[in-house]
């Protein structure tokens, strides 16, 4: 079985993108913005 | 493909009537313009992000995206989420709480008007309106079609009272207590689409023995002669034209980008920031937003392929080339063999849930629209005419796109598919970027508004088939292109 790249890429990148965002998120709450 | 009258139908039939009991708890509130439209500036942000969620994903989310990868390759699913992520972070992060500064501080009350406070143009303001009121009855004309067609499919009955299935508990909600039951309901039919997407992955993953156990399988299967191991390339599996030009990169992306960014510029959307509580209720919901999108994202989008190893073995060629045509009916088809009665009412609720969400507020933002920013701007009327005002033209505005549903022709079809891309193309310069961007003029906004709407809707008439590009990248880039260049010509000529 061999997934192409730009397939892993789309997953990859949705991850990385919800993580920055509920990161900064919570940064932006705690400093009260 | 029937579902019997049974459990299943019951639950189906309890959903609806929900959503129009719902209606009751927002009357007491719905006496007041503001009230009727903005809940009373009262929504938290649960409420907030899931009637948001709601409103975004409509049946076609749980039919069209959880079926597509049954005719294209993963890719699809892939970029759709991907594009569904960015979009949601960027409405909530980047839209979401500069937007609600600009509406508390200027107290305006629609998109239209937040465009003639940031253009100083009447002009702009009323174009806006045109094409909320425009293009926003086409969406709904898709939006009553692929609700209808499924019902009436899946319980054999007339498409007509399909449609008023669809039409009458959403109407009831909003002219009995307008945003705050439609935002009521949204949350409980969010809840619902979340839990029908969570039992579709997990009875699917179940039967194929996991995520690996069925990538692996697409190496051993074909299907109409087409090797399974397409499905994992990205220029590999997809629409019959597609592959034989080369074109299912290009397609996949343009489509899946058309879908998951509309959502940073959709005024059904950004009008729902304004029935904020505080901006605290914009930070929280901040979080929890792009979490419930992109839940909903990873758990659907994917799933098409995998319905292959469910269905094909039971199915005849022409049936499965009939779904590698229109994939509406793979996930219902799928759900149908795999899951026990009444838990398949509940998750084939899940696409009619979809519906209704996604109707009542986009009635709402036509109504607002058109009440505030047509009647309002010419004729001064007491606050009690403009609620009876408001209800009646939801009413109008129910039943407008669903009597257009019923018509068949093929350039109604082709513009009621080509509203919801254009709708952002429109706005995504004039409200989305001009948000930050202090050099913008009313000449841009209002070009970019014009050459929008034209090219997205023309585009897909006359260019999308053969080009296999969508029409919101050329409607999007062009309308962007007359934003940024006209309000650069027109801002020197001002200093």
């Amino acid at each position: 079985m061999e997934v192409d790249p730009l397939i892993i890429l789309g997953y990859v990148l949705s991850f990385i993108v919800l993580i920055i965002g509920i990161a900064y998120s919570i940064y932006k709450d705690r400093r009260g913005d | 493909m029937v579902v019997s009258i049974s459990l299943d139908v019951i639950i189906i039939a309890i959903v609806t009537m929900l959503t129009a009991i719902v209606g009751l708890v927002g009357y007491r509130i719905s006496r007041t313009f503001v009230g009727y439209m903005f809940a009373n500036k009262s929504l938290g942000p649960w409420l907030l992000a899931f009637s948001i969620m709601a409103t975004y994903f409509s049946a076609a989310s749980f039919l069209g995206g959880g079926g597509a990868t049954y005719i294209y390759n993963l890719g699809f699913g892939a970029w759709l989420t991907a594009w569904h992520v960015i979009g949601v972070v960027v409405l909530w992060i980047v839209v979401a709480d500069k937007l609600y500064r600009y509406v508390s501080k200027a107290g305006v009350l629609s998109i239209p008007e937040l465009i003639g406070y940031l253009y100083r143009s009447t002009l702009a303001r009323l174009i806006a309106a045109t094409v909320i009121v425009a293009l926003f009855n086409l969406y709904l004309v898709s939006v009553y079609r692929g609700g209808g067609i499924v019902l009436s499919t899946m319980f054999e009955i007339d498409y007509k009272i399909a449609l008023l299935i669809l039409t009458l508990p959403a109407m009831v909600c909003i002219i009995l207590g307008g945003m705050k039951s439609a935002a009521i309901s949204n949350l409980f039919l969010g809840v619902l689409m979340l839990i029908a997407a969570a039992l579709t992955f997990t009875y699917i993953m179940t039967y194929v023995g996991g995520l690996i156990n069925g990538l692996s399988s697409f190496s051993q299967i074909s299907v109409l002669g087409i090797s399974g191991t397409l499905w994992l390339r990205f220029d590999g599996a997809g629409p019959r034209l597609a592959m034989e030009k080369g074109l299912v990169p290009i397609l996949i992306m343009s489509v899946t980008f058309s879908i998951g960014m509309a959502q940073t510029a959709l005024p059904n959307l950004l009008i729902q920031f304004y029935a904020a509580k505080n901006s605290k209720a914009i930070s929280r919901g901040r979080l929890i937003g792009p979490i419930l999108v992109s839940l909903y994202a990873f758990l659907m989008f994917s799933l098409g392929m995998f319905c292959h190893l469910v269905l094909d073995k039971n199915l005849g060629d022409q049936q499965i080339a009939e779904l590698m045509k229109n994939s509406d009916f793979v996930i219902p088809k799928a759900i149908s063999l795999l899951v026990p009665i009444g838990i398949r009412g509940l998750i084939l609720s899940a696409p009619v849930a979809a519906s209704i969400s996604t109707i009542t507020v986009t009635i709402l933002t036509i109504t607002n629209t058109f009440i505030r920013d047509v009647i309002q701007v010419t004729i001064s009327l007491k606050e009690v005419n403009v609620i009876r005002l408001a209800k009646i033209f939801s009413i109008i505005f129910s039943f407008t796109p669903m009597t257009i549903a019923l018509i068949e022709d093929k350039l109604i079809i082709d513009v009621v598919s080509a509203a919801f891309g254009t709708i952002f193309a429109c706005f995504v310069g004039p409200v989305t970027i001009g948000l930050y961007w202090r050099k913008a003029t009313k000449e841009g906004a209002i070009g970019s508004m014009v050459v929008g709407a034209l090219t997205g809707i023309l585009w897909y008439i006359y260019l999308y088939r053969s080009t296999m590009i969508h029409s919101t990248i050329p409607a999007t880039l062009l309308a962007l292109g007359t934003f940024i260049i006209l309000s650069i010509l027109t801002n020197r000529k001002n200093v």
